[in-house]
């Protein structure tokens, strides 16, 4: 009897384990899902999007989680490709409810390579406004590095928060340490790119060892805000 | 006389069909939770820019070249925050519209969070 029921705890966490509870708002972008051989992937059809500047998300191609979480760490493996003359990856955080309150860590290249790891600030501006005040937001680079990575090829990022610090590491190795004082409880997170095409293999968050976020974009979570639009008459 | 019988009607024949523009209008249903902005035509072909299409209400007028491509528009996606909505037509269940040459077209959009 015992067994059986191990045995039913073990299937259920599994399934738990496996199912995927995230869900992701599109804020810009045209975000699809797809899958090659066994690999499934997270990936944009865009490449630039409009500078409609209510937020730095909805100026670049992004997705964030609908729901915020207790976090610190996570774990992604992407892949940047077809960039143009200036190209950017961020992956950001500490994002709780405003789209224009985040940190990120944000890549940027020239058309050959990765060159530049920024640690920014998104703020508002004035919190009075109304939220439809464009350009209403501030993006600081706290702290900057230049680096050597290429396009086309999967990197694995990692971010962990420990002791006020904010550490970036990249394929296993710790680039960047940032002092991160006032993180909120819990918030949105998510990844936005410019001016190149973007995969991403998996995402995943993690509080202490408790997984938060295991998504392998197996399934479509992506929730977008859609307009339905018909032709309404056609006068001559 | 007979040069300037065939410039004059040259150019009314210019003139007509000069007159047959594509004009496209957007009218944002009153079944719509909420207003509609910046909206695009055709990736870029035409703009709106800041102009705000409230429910029940149509945009201005706008002379398009494109007569197929998507129509984009800002929405809030219910907590305060604008998002890029992406548009489907009835038609096609895609993202793609098309529109007649030559017509002034509207096209109702429906938003909801």
């Amino acid at each position: 009897m015992k067994r059986f029921l191990s045995l039913v705890c073990l299937l259920g966490t599994q399934f738990l384990f496996s199912e995927n509870g995230v869900i992701w708002q599109q804020v810009s972008g045209s975000w699809k899902i797809d899958k090659i051989g066994e690999e499934s992937f997270l990936y944009d059809l865009r490449t630039n999007g409009y500078k409609f500047n209510y937020s730095e998300l909805i100026n670049n191609n992004s997705i964030r989680t609908l729901a915020s979480y207790k976090y610190d760490r996570i774990s992604l493996k992407l892949n940047a490709y077809n960039p143009v003359s200036q190209s950017s990856v961020a992956v950001f955080f500490d994002s709780p409810g405003d789209y224009r309150e985040f940190s990120a860590f944000r890549f940027s290249g020239s058309k050959t390579e990765i060159t530049k790891i920024q640690y920014i600030t998104s703020r508002v501006k004035d919190t009075t406004l109304p939220r439809d005040r464009k350009l209403n937001f501030e993006i600081k680079t706290l702290e900057e590095k230049t680096i050597s990575l290429p396009y086309s090829s999967n990197h694995i990022i990692e971010i962990s928060f420990k002791k006020n610090r904010t550490v970036l590491s990249i394929n296993e190795k710790e680039i960047m340490s940032v002092e991160n004082k006032d993180r909120p409880e819990a918030s949105q997170l998510g990844i936005y790119h410019t001016g190149n095409l973007l995969k991403v293999f998996y995402f995943e968050v993690f509080d202490g060892r408790k997984p938060v976020i295991m998504d392998n974009f197996s399934t479509d979570t992506i929730r977008r805000s859609t307009v339905k639009a018909t032709v309404e008459k056609k006068q001559q | 006389m007979k040069k300037m019988i065939f410039a004059v009607s040259t150019l009314f024949l210019f003139t007509a069909c000069g007159s047959d523009k594509t004009e496209l209008s957007i009218k944002n249903s009153d079944q719509s939770t909420d207003s509609i902005r910046d909206i695009v035509w055709a990736d870029g072909d035409a703009s709106w820019g800041t102009e705000v299409v409230n429910e029940n209400m149509v945009s201005s007028s706008k002379e398009v070249n494109e007569t197929t491509g998507r129509i984009e528009c800002t929405v809030d996606d219910g907590t305060g925050n604008y998002v890029n909505a992406t548009v489907i037509t009835s038609e096609t269940g895609t993202e793609t519209a098309s529109i007649d040459e030559g017509s002034s077209n509207v096209v109702t959009v429906t938003a909801s969070n």
